[in-house]
């Protein structure tokens, strides 16, 4: 029987191959002549290539802060040897640096940095290695720069009360020790900002005076800072009574010819204030009024209703025990 | 022509005499000259202070709280003080309607049945409204319990007894509108006195 032969995989035979003979010399000299061919393209001849670079900034002013972060990276395009280029694509992360000293600022209060201008520090950057810079993009930066401002704002004291403020209530206006807390931060942020809110205070029982601190609830902007984290706060507070005064109804809008009869022509009005106020409380110091426009716009409505201006800051609650009355109109 | 309007408390009165006044009808309001009565008639504070004692009058005026708490729960002495003041009423009204020339004039009495001043009424008008609301409105305005207000009204006469004896019934629920029914039993009136 004759001996059948085995078959060896491809790769052993390709080895089989180069090991066989000058075929391992011939190959060296291949593979040496490709590096050499590839060492000269690559220090010679000028290509152009899109390389993106993180970027950092200086010379911002101390007085001044980033309200939003300022971009990362710029695209430069280069032009140099292969080695260069390949340098700062796989090798050199340097940063690009970006002088702030040269920004400048448009209508909408946004700074902004043109590549024309900075031109000059760009290629000075990058031509260390023998590149020459030909295109930036972005070509402007835009910054949102704020001046950093100090600003005294008064502290608003925030209170959950967990007592009955049907019967009690705090009485007077709050001593807050300091009322005032300066506050510095970005101009921008602080323009709108006209007080400065307390942590809430949970008032769980109703004392007569309290004496307690609490703390300043910092907002949420950025570089923002307090001269105070606290402030002692001293209030009194006072049972609440109920009160109810008659007060003649006032027509409103009417014209000089006319006169307006309304029915009841005056109404009971119940209030409550704290009890050290209840003396103080006048009758006219409430305004309860039948607008004459009213019928105007509603010729057919049988009644008119009746509306009331802000009662006197120490009324806690006002409510009409009439709300709507009716009316004749007559000529004078 | 004396005409009587009457209603429990709550009902209203108050406003319906003012429409009536709006529209030129002299109105006499007995609570408040009887209020007014006790404070200046020297001859009826002298029969009221036989009656409860001297301590009734401070500085010249009915201590009005003392008094009220001596007849709530006195029903004797109630019906001696009405006694006393009903006819000062009756009188100040004879001399007040003597100079009254409106073709009729209102006597408003809350207990105008009850004290028998109806009987010199040609008609008697009534206001009437539900209950609970009449209850909630003095409860508003006065701020009693309503254990309080049901035993100021079981004092007065039902409404009903006093809509069967009414010629006029004026409903203030809230929702019908007084000033017309006014005006219709105004002109009523006005054909009738004429």
């Amino acid at each position: 029987m004759k001996e059948q032969k085995k078959l060896k995989p491809i790769w052993q035979r390709i080895g089989d191959g180069l090991n066989r003979g000058n075929n391992r010399i011939k190959l060296f000299f291949l593979f040496l002549s490709l590096f050499l061919w590839l060492l000269i393209k690559l220090s010679k001849g000028a290509y152009i290539a899109d390389l993106s670079f993180p970027l950092s900034y200086t010379d911002l002013a101390k007085s001044r802060v980033f309200t939003e972060s300022p971009p990362k990276s710029i695209r430069l395009q280069l032009e140099g040897t292969g080695f260069s280029l390949l340098k700062y694509r796989w090798f050199s992360y340097q940063a690009i640096e970006i002088d702030l000293a040269q920004l400048k600022r448009n209508r909408t209060g946004e700074y902004f940095w043109l590549s024309s201008t900075g031109k000059a520090s760009l290629e000075s950057q990058v031509n260390r290695e023998g590149t020459r810079l030909i295109r930036v993009k972005p070509d402007t930066l835009f910054f949102r720069i704020s001046d950093l401002v100090k600003k005294n704002l008064p502290v608003e004291l925030r209170i959950q009360p967990q007592y009955d403020t049907t019967k009690y209530s705090i009485y007077g206006k709050p001593i807050i020790e300091p009322s005032e807390v300066t506050v510095w931060g970005p101009s921008e942020s602080l323009k709108d900002l006209d007080r400065i809110p307390s942590s809430k205070y949970v008032l769980s029982k109703a004392e007569d005076s309290l004496d307690f601190e609490v703390d300043i609830n910092l907002p949420e902007i950025e570089h923002l800072r307090l001269s105070k984290q606290k402030v002692a706060v001293k209030l009194q507070m006072a049972p609440l009574t109920e009160g109810r005064l008659k007060i003649p109804i006032l027509a409103l809008n009417l014209p000089d010819s006319l006169n307006m009869e309304l029915f009841p022509g005056e109404i009971e009005i119940q209030f409550s204030c704290a009890l050290p106020d209840f003396k103080n409380i006048r009758e006219d110091e409430f305004f309860v009024y039948a607008d004459y426009l009213d019928i105007v716009n509603k010729p057919n409505a049988q009644f008119i209703a009746l509306r009331y201006e802000q009662p006197p800051a120490e009324v806690r609650q006002m409510n009409l025990l009439t709300k709507r009355v009716e009316f004749i109109l007559s000529k004078k | 022509m004396i005409v009587g309007l009457t209603g429990g408390i709550g009902s209203g009165k108050t406003t319906a005499t003012q429409i009536f006044q709006h529209l030129g009808v002299s109105v006499f309001v007995a609570d408040e000259v009887s209020k007014s009565l006790i404070d200046k008639d020297l001859d009826l504070q002298e029969g009221l202070k036989a009656l409860m004692g001297e301590e009734l009058v401070k500085e010249g005026k009915i201590d009005r709280p003392f008094m009220a708490s001596l007849i709530f729960s006195d029903p004797v002495l109630l019906a001696k003080v009405n006694g006393l003041i009903h006819p000062a009423v009756a009188k100040a009204f004879t001399s007040w309607y003597a100079e009254q020339n409106s073709n009729y004039v209102i006597r408003e009495a809350a207990i105008l049945f009850e004290s028998g001043s109806h009987k010199d009424c040609e008609a008697i008008i009534v206001v009437s409204a539900p209950e609970q609301l009449r209850i909630e409105r003095v409860k508003a305005r006065s701020g009693e319990s309503e254990a309080q207000i049901r035993n100021r009204m079981s004092k007065q006469w039902p409404q009903s007894q006093k809509e069967a004896l009414a010629d006029y019934i004026i409903q203030n629920d809230g929702n019908a509108m007084l000033i017309p029914q006014i005006m219709q039993i105004h002109e009523d009136l006005i054909r009738r006195a004429n």
